[in-house]
């Protein structure tokens, strides 16, 4: 009996009826034979969650998902008793009178505008209205896979035959017919008290499709919304007439021309066609689907999920996305190929169906209804894929379900099923909220995200330029935005080639609208967005190859991209045509090399002035720019991340010369830079030392501030440690310790000056080198120190081990760092866009003056996270989405009950992801509020203690949510306002004082949101030997920390480190209480006598005021009380 | 408890209440409080009956503005200035740089009527802890102040060197009384087992002591059968729907937590 029972995974291969049957008999049997303590079907639930479900926890998320998605019987019984209404209503509506299908003043008198774009309005035929000869209910509710918050229930009437003339397929009379039915329909249920809200819309936003919406109250609180759908009685045409290749709207009656005259050439009228088809074959294939599906709870449930997946992602409203009815076949569709079996369970029928869409291809192998019935004569694939972009095939193999969806939307949909499948792979426990519970929005999908308006003349550039424009026009009933869009896509597709992987348009969505108002035309949509996943190995490529100059393709390649192609010589010494897009190499311009081509492109090509474009990627990086007066740093300096390269560069060659250092007796084992700089997240790297002038005071080869005197530039000290090799002859006590290093200190500071001619520093503490104008600040560190803190001798004389404030936070730092040093590095060197990333993540935070509440570490961790653990993304290709996501995850992560587990070098264990969660859960209430878990760090507290403190984390949480809001709406321009520094300029409106700082003193005032440019750079001379600089010297943060230690009891102090001028303070309320008079409560505080004649003390406010003062000589300005704003 | 006694002062349990000021047209005044320093434990550093404590002293008070302050009370020998009240002086930290706090004074004069002066402190008059000779160094010109304060290289390495010595040679010494003992049982008889000499004994740390244990341990499991009979067959599979059971409970709960914190609104 060695064998087990399925654990792996084996969803993949469908498992057929007898195989479940099986498994679930046999676990009785046993279950009922060994385990008496527990009832057999828990056993027989336990091990089907074990081998059939992802995880136990998955399995109860699922179920508690779908009990909050899923309507209730209440709902399902009032529905019922409005459809018995509605139908009543319906049958019984008197017939109408025969009106020409153009005239409208009967329709005006009803106080009702047709719910379609009427171009051109003159049509031939006659419209007489009589009631439905059926009233039936479709879609989601017949099916039971009705999900919230959209209750909306779909009725289909019958239009009677009668209704309609043979030639009504020709020149949108039927579908004008059918619009005017529906005008009707709404005319008599307007008068009805117990409906309201009528509306009109597009059905899945296809203009020749409009519905009408409906609400019924059923009680004073219960309203029920209803939506009216339209067929025609069967048979009224034949299917054939409508087959994809065939024209059904004349060019000559929709441009206008003389009818008369004879039409050589018919282009083919696909969505029109399609369009009328759905209608047609509605009845068959919903009774097929049903068919197939029903008294199967496990997939009934499977789709409720799979719509679940699909919303979250926006991909099921829209003109050209999917929709419910499309997810639902193709599950019948898997259903009849066997794929799916209805014992599956949920979870079984969701990931089988994401698996097969995530390998989809329907053009080649579109799936189908049509299996098993009697072979008719209906067309074969090659010719559907002429016509559209995806093959469905229905039940009755003439109509293509899946015309509506693009191109783009089928390959975005083929994505999300790939990562969704390595999402559920990972056997992380979010993975469930990962696919279900995490809304992907726009902004925060697409790298880069842009708009273009459209205007009349580009529409006419694009008809005089495309064959096809005018034919494609008239099959979509002249909403020329819709065809527009096709085409930017298609030129994108071509123009951007290798350097995206993912090209979407934001879904036109039809709105509703009254019933009194007019159709929604498409071209009224002034925006049309798109969306870009860069492939970031290629994007930020600045050359364009082309084709060898002597080839006959080199042509084509001029004429696509026009004068920016040139000839230019290679390396290898080939002549090729090749465009260039940016002269400089920086990451700055680099970035914005897909922005000039999709410029370019749209104004070459369709006559989209580049001002139409507005393109969001760069609006942020002004934040990490330098705004200092000389504009030549300013372009050189870009966003910086040059600047980092060029501090490592220096280290580089520094860390040689310490390697080689001789004259201490022990070997070094490593220098490392823990710095952030080293890491590619300082917001602004290290500038170098400005040159010694006249007015500056140097005093022992060191450049000294002076009153009086304007302070020279701020130089930050990079902190270095250089770990020693292990010796047993380092003393075991902790000063010595210390005075052992100080010797070290000196003596490499002496022979980096002496043999090396640095300029140097000695502390006791660290030694500063100036090397290339960047002062690198060189700590001595070794282990023994370590261990020397962590040991603890008890009475008995055991030693024991114990970790001390002191002992960890020496870990942290030259155990810990380094390595995350190199590791951050190592994630840069993939992903182009982190270094940015973190960096305007950093801003932000100290913008909201938060800064010293939040450990610069965590925030590099968290962005880490976002880059390794992307899901349900991939990794951000621009910092802009990368800090959408950062607001999103630290806004949304469950921090109460989850560890974030950062997978940092991908060094977690299977075991991992199941015990860390556990003892997480275990030791909840010790652990800090936030946990991040990296392999190193397996209980995720390093980092993490004692900031961010609890009430820190809830507002933080609520800045990032508000921030998150605020500029996805300015990304996707749904607000008017096109300030992105908007979030970075926190109100000050709450503070309880507002210190304002003297500009002279505020040495990084250039690195501030709103910073002029008046700070003043010069360049280094890297010849002349220099003093070394004022290092580290910002009175300002000097000033805020002295704050801190002397009046924390009082007040909390908030500042923006980059720049900021000025100080926000914040009164503890509990700080103001009466104290016994105790030593413990003397400081700050005033004797005050109590009615009963104790006396008590309490909180001068004044005095702590007038030592702020005293505190900040020539530092503060002026110290206000902030007026409401 | 609260006393007014002859010259205006006010004393508070013991605490004479004085009101400072950094300068004539600053609007509110600091309270000191002080009191002549009795502690159990007698330091020979501050004598009991001429040692004055002083509470609540700003951050940015110096030793000269203590002086300052009560210079006409008798001649002070010294000015203790720390962050907190403690039972001996404190070491000032000379490696690391301290945070700026409120500090507390132990001030000692030369006779015991310095004290008595002291308490006796008016409450109503304001009194200065700075003027023109006596500045406060606080604010900018503190800060450049301490940055222009370049430590001296050689003083530094003498001190370090200094310490170092005097750290080996008392090493030394415990060294070698530790080896002169060695072996030499003590009253009781016993002989102290040391890392010194022929028979090292382990050092006694915990880790080896669990290595210890784990290590007989791993023996008994070593020699124990696995799957033999047909009961611990049994329980192994019994084991293995337990563990599933517990998981599953654990689940829940976390699912029951997610709930209450509507962790399952997909919109």
């Amino acid at each position: 009996m060695k064998r087990k029972l399925t654990t792996e995974e084996n969803v993949q291969t469908p498992l057929s009826n007898d195989i479940t049957d099986q498994v679930s008999s046999k676990n009785i049997k046993k279950a009922k034979n060994k385990n008496h303590d527990f009832s057999t079907e828990e056993i027989q639930r336990l091990k089907e969650t074990e081998a059939l479900f992802h995880s136990s926890l998955f399995r109860l998320q699922v179920t508690e998902l779908l009990k909050e998605v899923s309507v209730n019987q209440n709902f399902n019984s009032s529905v019922k008793e409005c459809i018995t209404k509605l139908q009543d209503i319906l049958t019984s509506l008197p017939a109408g009178k025969t009106h020409k299908i153009a005239d409208k003043e009967w329709l005006q008198s009803l106080g009702i505008q047709i719910p379609f774009l009427e171009k051109p309005e003159r049509v031939k035929g006659s419209f007489q209205f009589l009631p439905p000869t059926e009233v039936r209910l479709t879609g989601s509710m017949t099916l039971d896979t009705i999900v919230k918050p959209n209750l909306i229930v779909d009725l289909v009437l019958q239009m009677p035959k009668a209704c309609f003339e043979p030639k009504d397929y020709l020149n949108q009379r039927y579908v004008r017919k059918r619009a005017l039915y529906l005008c009707v329909v709404a005319s008599h249920l307007s008068k009805n008290k117990q409906i309201e809200d009528l509306k009109f819309t597009y059905m899945m936003s296809n203009p020749y499709k409009p519905v009408l919406l409906l609400t019924i109250k059923v009680t004073e609180k219960r309203k029920l919304q209803f939506r009216l759908l339209l067929e025609p009685e069967e048979n009224i045409f034949k299917l054939s007439r409508f087959e994809l290749s065939k024209n059904n709207v004349r060019p000559n009656w929709f441009l206008g021309k003389d009818s008369e005259s004879k039409e050589d050439f018919l282009p083919a009228t696909p969505f029109y066609n399609s369009s009328i088809l759905n209608d047609l074959t509605l009845k068959v294939n919903d009774q097929f689907i049903a068919d197939v599906l029903k008294d199967s709870e496990g997939v009934r449930d499977g789709i409720i999920l799979l719509k679940v997946w699909f919303r979250q992602r926006e991909l099921l409203t829209g003109f050209g996305s999917f929709s419910s009815f499309i997810l639902t076949a193709y599950v019948a569709s898997l259903i009849m190929l066997k794929k799916i079996n209805k014992m599956m369970n949920s979870y079984q029928v969701f990931r089988t169906t994401i698996l097969h869409l995530s390998k989809a291809d329907w053009i080649a192998e579109p799936p189908t209804l049509s299996e098993g019935i009697s072979p008719r004569v209906f067309p074969t694939t090659d010719e559907y894929g002429g016509a559209t972009s995806c093959v469905f095939v229905d039940r009755t193999g003439f109509y293509n379900m899946a015309y509506m969806i693009s191109s783009s939307i089928f390959a975005r949909v083929k994505d999300e099923a790939a990562l969704a499948l390595t999402t559920l792979d990972q056997h992380h426990s979010s993975s469930f909220d990962v696919l279900f519970m995490t809304p992907v929005s726009f902004a925060r999908k697409f790298d880069h995200v842009f708009h273009i308006t459209t205007s009349s003349a580009v529409k006419e550039c694009m008809s005089s330029k495309i064959k096809e424009f005018t034919s494609r026009d008239i099959d979509f009933a002249g909403h020329s935005n819709i065809v527009v869009s096709h085409y930017i896509l298609q030129i994108l597709l071509k123009a951007l080639e290798k350097r995206v992987s993912l090209v979407q348009q934001e879904s036109c969505t039809c709105p509703e609208w009254k019933i009194s108002e007019k159709a929604f035309n498409f071209d009224s949509i002034r925006l049309l967005t798109f969306g870009l996943v860069l492939n970031v190995s290629n994007a930020f490529n600045v050359l364009d190859k082309g084709p060898p100059a002597d080839l006959t393709e080199a042509k084509e390649f001029r004429e696509f991209w026009g004068e920016k192609s040139e000839i230019r010589r290679f390396k290898d010494g080939t002549i090729h045509e090749a465009v260039l897009w940016s002269e400089s190499s920086k990451q700055s311009d680099r970035r914005l090399v897909c922005k000039k081509i999709v410029q370019h492109v749209l104004s070459k090509h369709y006559g989209i002035s580049k001002d139409s474009v507005q393109y969001m990627e760069g609006k942020l990086d002004s934040l990490l720019h330098l705004n200092v007066s000389s504009k030549e740093a300013r372009d050189e300096y870009g966003t910086g991340e040059e600047q980092s390269l060029s501090v490592l560069r220096s280290f580089e060659e520094l860390n040689r010369v310490i390697r080689a250092l001789s004259s201490i007796p022990l070997a070094i084992h490593s220098v490392s830079g823990i710095h952030p700089v080293f890491r590619h997240t300082e917001v602004f790297p290290a500038l170098t030392a400005a040159n010694v002038t006249k007015e500056m005071d140097v005093e022992k080869n060191h450049i000294v501030p002076k009153e009086g005197k304007p302070l020279p530039q701020f130089v930050p000290p990079l902190d270095v440690i250089c770990m020693l090799e292990s010796s047993g002859k380092w003393p075991e006590d902790v000063d010595a310790i210390q005075h052992m290093k100080t010797l070290f200190h000196i003596k490499i500071g002496n022979e980096l000056k002496e043999k090396h001619f640095y300029s140097v520093s000695i502390h006791s503490s660290h030694v500063d080198v100036l090397k290339d104008g960047y002062v690198f600040r060189i700590k001595i560190v070794n282990t023994k120190e370590l261990a020397v803190l962590r040991t603890h001798k008890t009475d008995d004389g055991m030693v024991k081990f114990r970790e001390t404030d002191e002992s960890l936070a020496l870990e942290r730092e030259i155990i810990a760092l380094p390595y995350i040093t190199s590791l951050l590095h190592g994630i840069q060197q993939e992903n182009p866009a982190f270094s940015s990333t973190v960096r305007l993540c950093k801003r932000w935070i100290a913008a909201q003056m938060v800064w010293d509440f939040l450990p610069e570490i965590v925030i590099e961790l968290l962005v880490a996270y976002i880059f390794i653990s992307p899901y349900p993304y991939t990794a951000p290709g621009s910092p802009c989405n990368g800090f959408f996501r950062f607001l999103h995850l630290v806004s949304t992560f469950n921090w109460k009950t989850d560890p974030l587990m950062i997978n940092l070098n991908k060094e977690f264990t299977e075991e991992d992801f199941s015990t860390i969660p556990k003892e997480f859960t275990k030791h909840r209430a010790t652990l800090p509020c936030m946990c991040l878990v990296t392999p190193q760090d397996k209980q995720g507290t390093k980092w993490t203690r004692p900031n961010p403190t609890e009430p820190f984390l809830q507002r933080l949480i609520v800045l990032a949510r508000e921030s998150l809001k605020i500029v996805e709406a300015q990304v996707m321009l749904q607000t008017a306002s096109a300030d992105f520094k908007l979030i970075f300029r926190p109100p000050l409106g709450h503070y309880d004082l507002i210190i304002r700082l003297l500009k002279k003193v505020n040495v990084n005032r250039y690195q501030a949101v709103d910073a002029k440019k008046d700070v003043c750079v010069n360049l280094p001379d890297k010849s002349q030997k220099q003093p070394i600089p004022l290092v580290g010297f910002n009175p300002v943060r000097l000033f805020v920390q002295d704050l801190r230690s002397v009046f924390g009891d009082f007040a909390m102090f908030f500042h923006d480190t980059f720049g900021g001028d000025v100080i926000g303070v914040v009164w503890k309320s509990q700080a103001f209480e009466k104290k016994d008079f105790a030593t413990s409560h003397f400081n700050y505080r005033k004797p005050s006598v109590n009615k009963d004649e104790t006396v008590s003390l309490m909180t001068e406010k004044e005095c702590i005021l007038e030592d702020i003062r005293v505190m900040g000589g020539g530092i503060v300005e002026s110290i206000t009380v902030p007026s409401e704003a | 408890m609260i006393g007014r006694s002859n010259s205006s002062s006010l004393v508070v349990k013991d605490y004479t209440v004085i009101q400072v000021k950094t300068s004539e047209r600053s609007h509110a005044s600091h309270c000191l409080f002080v009191k002549e320093h009795a502690s159990a434990h007698n330091r020979v550093e501050w004598p009991k009956g001429r040692t004055l404590i002083v509470y609540n002293v700003p951050p940015y008070c110096k030793e000269e503005n203590i002086r300052l302050l009560l210079k006409d009370c008798g001649e002070i020998m010294r000015v203790f200035l720390q962050p907190k009240s403690s039972i001996a002086p404190m070491k000032t930290a000379s490696l690391s740089k301290t945070p700026k706090t409120v500090q507390v004074a132990y001030v000692v004069f030369k006779k015991p009527t310095g004290v008595r002066n002291a308490c006796s402190f008016s409450f109503d008059t304001v009194h200065f802890i700075c003027d023109q000779e006596t500045p406060l160094r606080t604010g900018l010109r503190g800060y450049i102040e301490d940055y222009r304060n370049i430590p001296d290289v050689t003083a530094m390495e003498k001190e370090s060197e200094k310490f170092m010595d005097d750290y080996f040679k008392t090493k030394d010494e415990e060294d070698k009384k530790e080896k002169e003992k060695a072996g030499q049982p003590d009253e009781e008889g016993f002989i102290k087992v040391t890392r010194h000499g022929k028979n090292k004994g382990g050092k006694r740390t915990e880790d080896n002591q669990k290595k210890g244990h784990e290590h007989i341990r791993k023996r008994n499991k070593k020699n124990e059968l696995k799957d033999f009979y047909s009961f611990q067959f049994r329980e192994t599979k019994r084991k293995h729907i337990l563990e599933l059971q517990a998981k599953f409970e654990e689940d829940k709960k976390r699912v029951k937590e997610m709930r209450q914190a509507r962790k399952f609104r997909p919109y």
